[in-house]
């Protein structure tokens, strides 16, 4: 008997063993019928398991009996699970995955915008390049004028973006409106960015159909992000041929406040003292800047900043004066003195909270104060002020111009599944004006004093995210506005959408409206004191633009086309009026490569424009004066890691610009054909910037050299043609010259110096 | 017969009922040891890390399963040459290691973070080397404050010195310094307790060669 058990239990037991196998097989694919390799493929509760083929086929044995549980897992797809009989019986499961929505793989809506970071998924320009970018020269706005999109117009203040002129181009810092992000100009020298590129990690640059959440900007908006806590403490000096400055940032050890301070001073004295400039400098640039910020931690969930300067500079010129040229006479060719002294202050406060719920809010505060103190002289040969009926009130000016703004803005933002978002808020600006014009000689009799100019406008806006799969998406939104100046309101609806095409490619489409208050010139002639409000109208564009972009790996393509109606744009003539119009289009090409030439990074953009405009004293719908037809840039950037030494250089060609010839048809002349106004084109220009960079340590400071040399061949630019407005000498033409830059060629030597922040990785290849 | 039948069946007894500990210690050595194969394609690391993760489903008390499932998608990510891909395999092992990390301060865990860092690095180094250089030094430097003989401290910290240029405290002779090191921790300081972290002797061998060169 005994013997029997024993057998059973034997037979028993090499059943359990060896006939309970089972194999199980199959398949896993996508949604799209596509096989999927690596997925994890795991048996609950056991060991068993295996990982799909490239095929997309797997499969196992098991000695796990009865029904269990099959599990599909892979990495951005929503797991799966089946339930399965193991008898022994050969099995087949096969699995069709679901791809999440996700940040890694949704499509990011591209149209009309460039992005740098090195944050963000599917940019196109880190951080870093916007710095490294030769003819830059540490400009925000020189970097991003290599960029399709934008017009080569050194000589005036502002990014001309696709027909719009400079002052429809906004620039915005943690979400608020900058007003004076510009350095004081002079008229034909152009201007500089004031911010210093290094304190911003993410900049986006849009041509076109921007969020909801940004308004007063007709053309184009610079969306600047500062950083948060930076990674370490640190302190910073340079010395350069243009200045010195040095800084210090300091971080706590728990790494939840920090706080930094710098000073600057830009001195060109020696540089011009050295090399020639075919204008007298009487003071050469020179500015003074401080800058500050403190960042906080603040609980688990919340983060505070603060970004500030105070900045003065003065300049002082004299060059030629061109009216009084057309005198002919030796005895009677003077020149303009233009003396400018400005103070600008300017500090945002923004902080960011994470609620539970994926809720959040920002809150953005900003104030600026800007003071221009301008004296413009008209001297003769003996270096006095003219005495001459024709430059009558002319002769001595003292203009001050000021302006304040602050400005206030709430966003609260869902985040819903599958990244859908919606988001809203609440913006609110108090801006005024003051402008006062006071000739010299006659201080005491005449006094053009502008009143102060005060406008209030609020805006609210709501856009949503939303997030069909991964492969398509798109952005609603809409903004309306009331500015108590102009006393009227605007609705401006945003729409845009991307689709996915394959896996490097997508197309992207935007829509949007656009409304700008018309600049302080143009309202202070509409303006009346008696009821505060200045009888005009918001200047209007809508943008259609369609973008397709191919991004394999270490390469991009885009190319994209936009049209772009303007209404309401400001006409000068007969009387200032919202009478202007005009339309934009064009076709745009950029292509990044890091992979075909080894070793160097480059792209290449090149901007076709077809644009006309009734504006200001235009005599016809023509191409104005900022536009040029056909612009490109190549930009090369090359670093040998052993050396640590690098070259980036860039070169730009731009097709001639219209200008308006006064000899042929002048705006100012009743009798002038209009069929040949803004007819005549400058010179092709071309410019090409080269510079080198060094990296080496000198006790424990990481150090950069750089040499950069602007224009070295000597291309002749010309922007331009100043005319006479006034045939003095009766000949039946008036005198002009050429607006070029003050010099031909520009160099740059600089030495930056940083303790404390470890560079070294920076320069670490890619062969870890 | 019975006898024999008899221990026969008790053999099979004992097979049927495999402890799961001895399951589990069999398991995890020959995946371990298939881990440590020299040149592995990424495909057999990404096969081993989900296998790792499986048995840490199962043995959820133990975190070793969790160690070398994250191990192996970093090893998966090192041997991927699609750039690309590389970031959502880190993401993969830096989720496992984040929880364990919760649940426990541990010097291993933290040299494994730091070298899920520095893969990153590989991504975009210019743009990326700062941050994640430095999140990966002041990971090592903890974990070295938490065991001062943990071996791997050290050979990581020559890697990353390896690849840093002379000119920023880098180069072969600082590296080759950091590795002579680790390879005496290796020596001087043996595993305490069965399937711990061994990794790196051999790789650091290889390295102080080619400081030598």
């Amino acid at each position: 008997m005994k013997f029997k058990w024993l057998i059973t239990i034997l037979i028993f037991l090499i059943a359990k063993t060896s006939i309970a196998q089972t194999k199980v097989s199959g398949k896993i694919k996508d949604t799209k019928g596509e096989s999927l390799i690596g997925v994890n493929i795991s048996l609950v509760g056991t060991y068993d398991g295996a990982t799909s083929k490239i095929t997309g086929d797997y499969s196992f044995t098991t000695d796990a009996k009865d029904s269990m549980t099959l599990k599909a897992s892979y990495l951005g797809y929503i797991t799966q699970e089946k339930r399965i009989l193991l008898n022994g019986n050969d099995l087949l499961v096969d699995f069709i995955l679901k791809e999440k929505i996700s940040d890694l793989k949704a499509v990011v809506i591209s149209a009309g915008s460039f992005e740098a970071s090195d944050e963000k998924k599917g940019t196109v320009l880190k951080a870093l390049d916007i710095v490294t970018t030769a003819g830059s020269n540490g400009d925000s706005y020189g970097a991003l004028k290599t960029l399709p999109g934008t017009q080569q117009t050194n000589e005036r203040e502002g990014l001309f973006v696709r027909g719009g002129t400079g002052s429809e181009t906004q620039t915005f810092i943690d979400g608020t409106w900058v007003k004076n992000a510009f350095s004081a100009a002079i008229p034909d020298l152009g201007a500089r960015g004031r911010f210093n590129p290094f304190i911003f990690k993410g900049t986006v640059f849009s041509a076109g159909g921007y969020s909801a959440l940004y308004g007063q900007a007709l053309s184009s908006a610079v969306i600047l992000e500062t950083i948060d806590l930076p990674e370490r403490s640190s302190a910073n000096v340079n010395l350069s041929s243009v200045g010195i400055g040095g800084s210090i940032q300091t971080l706590n050890k728990s790494k939840t406040e920090s706080f930094g301070i710098g000073y600057n001073h830009t001195n060109l004295t020696p540089y011009f003292a050295l090399v020639r400039q075919n204008i007298e400098y009487k003071t050469a640039p020179t500015v003074h800047q401080i800058d500050m910020n403190y960042r906080r931690k603040v609980g688990k969930n919340g983060l505070l900043k603060f970004y500030g300067y105070l900045n003065s500079s003065h300049i002082n010129i004299q060059r030629k004066n061109i009216d009084s040229r057309d005198y002919q006479n030796e005895a009677l060719a003077y020149d303009d003195e233009y003396n400018v002294k400005n103070k600008n202050i300017y500090g945002n406060i923004s902080y960011k909270h994470y609620f539970k719920n994926q809720w959040k809010m920002n809150i953005g505060l900003s104030a600026s104060s800007n003071k221009d103190d301008i004296e413009t002289k008209i001297l003769n040969t003996k270096n006095e002020v003219v005495n001459d009926s024709n430059f009558s009130y002319r002769e001595w000016l003292q203009i001050d111009n000021s302006n304040k703004l602050i400005t206030t803005k709430i966003v609260f933002d869902k985040s819903l599944n599958n990244l859908n978002a919606i988001r809203f808020g609440l913006e609110y600006l108090y801006g005024n004006d003051l402008t006062t014009v006071i000739p010299e000689l006659y201080k005491n009799t005449i006094s053009i004093l502008n009143p102060i100019m005060q406008d209030h406008l609020t805006a609210l806006f709501a856009e949503s995210d939303i997030y069909i799969t991964n492969d398509i998406a798109g952005k609603v939104g809409v903004r309306g506005e009331y500015s108590s100046l102009l006393n009227k309101f605007n609705i401006a609806p945003r729409v845009s959408a991307a689709y996915k095409l394959n896996r490097a490619g997508q197309l992207s489409f935007a829509y949007g409206m656009f409304y700008q208050k018309p600049e302080m010139t143009y309202l202070y002639k509409k303006y009346s004191i008696a009821n505060g409000r200045a009888d005009l109208d918001y200047m209007k564009a809508t943008h259609y633009i369609a973008n397709y972009q191919y991004q394999p790996k270490d390469r991009l393509l885009r190319l994209e086309a936009f049209y772009k109606k303007y209404q309401n744009l400001i006409k000068t003539t007969p009387m200032v009026s919202n009478a202007g119009d005009g339309y934009a289009r064009g076709i745009e090409l950029f292509y990044r490569d890091k992979k075909t030439l080894k070793g160097i990074d480059f792209w290449i953009s090149y901007s076709f424009l077809d644009t006309k405009r009734n504006f200001l004293n235009y005599l016809s719908s023509v191409q104005p004066d900022f536009a040029a037809n056909h612009v490109g840039s190549f930009v090369f950037k090359k670093f040998w890691v052993k050396k640590m030494f690098g070259i980036n250089g860039t070169y730009t060609l731009s097709s001639g610009r219209p200008y308006i010839n006064y000899n042929v048809a002048n705006p100012n002349d009743a009798n002038a054909v209009a069929s040949k106004f803004m007819a005549d084109r400058t010179p092709i220009y071309q410019n090409f910037s080269l510079s080198l960079n060094y990296l080496k340590t000198i006790h424990k400071a990481f150090t950069v050299f750089v040499l950069s040399v602007n224009n070295p061949f000597g291309f002749k630019q010309v922007y331009g043609y100043n005319y006479a407005q006034t045939d003095f000498n009766n000949d039946g033409n008036l005198y002009r010259d050429a607006i070029i830059p003050p010099a031909k060629q520009f160099i740059f030597i600089g030495m930056f110096m940083s303790w404390g922040i470890d560079r070294t990785q920076e320069a670490i290849d890619g062969n870890l | 017969m019975k006898k024999i039948l008899l221990s026969l069946s008790f053999v099979l007894m004992a097979f049927s009922s495999f402890s799961q500990s001895e399951q589990y210690k069999t398991s995890m050595t020959g995946l371990i040891r298939r881990l440590f194969n020299a040149q592995n394609p990424p495909e057999v690391y990404q096969d081993l890390g989900n296998k790792f993760v499986n048995i840490g489903e199962v043995e959820k008390t133990e975190w070793l399963p969790k160690y070398y499932a994250s191990l192996a998608f970093v090893m998966q990510a090192m041997a991927t040459s699609d750039k690309t891909k590389v970031d959502g395999i880190l993401d993969q092992a830096d989720a496992i290691l984040s929880g364990l990390a919760a649940s426990k301060s541990d010097d291993e865990i933290m040299c494994l973070q730091a070298f899920s860092k520095s893969a990153r690095i590989n991504v975009d180094p210019m743009t990326r080397g700062m941050k994640y250089g430095g999140e990966s030094a002041k990971l090592l430097s903890q974990a070295k404050s938490i065991d001062p003989n943990n071996p791997r401290v050290y050979f990581l910290q020559g890697q990353s010195a390896f690849y840093t240029p002379e000119q920023f405290g880098g180069g072969k002779k600082v590296a080759e310094k950091l590795f002579l090191t680790a390879l005496e921790k290796y020596d001087s300081n043996a595993p305490v307790a069965d399937l711990m972290p061994t990794w790196g002797r051999e790789a650091a061998n290889d390295m102080v060669k080619q400081c030598a060169d």
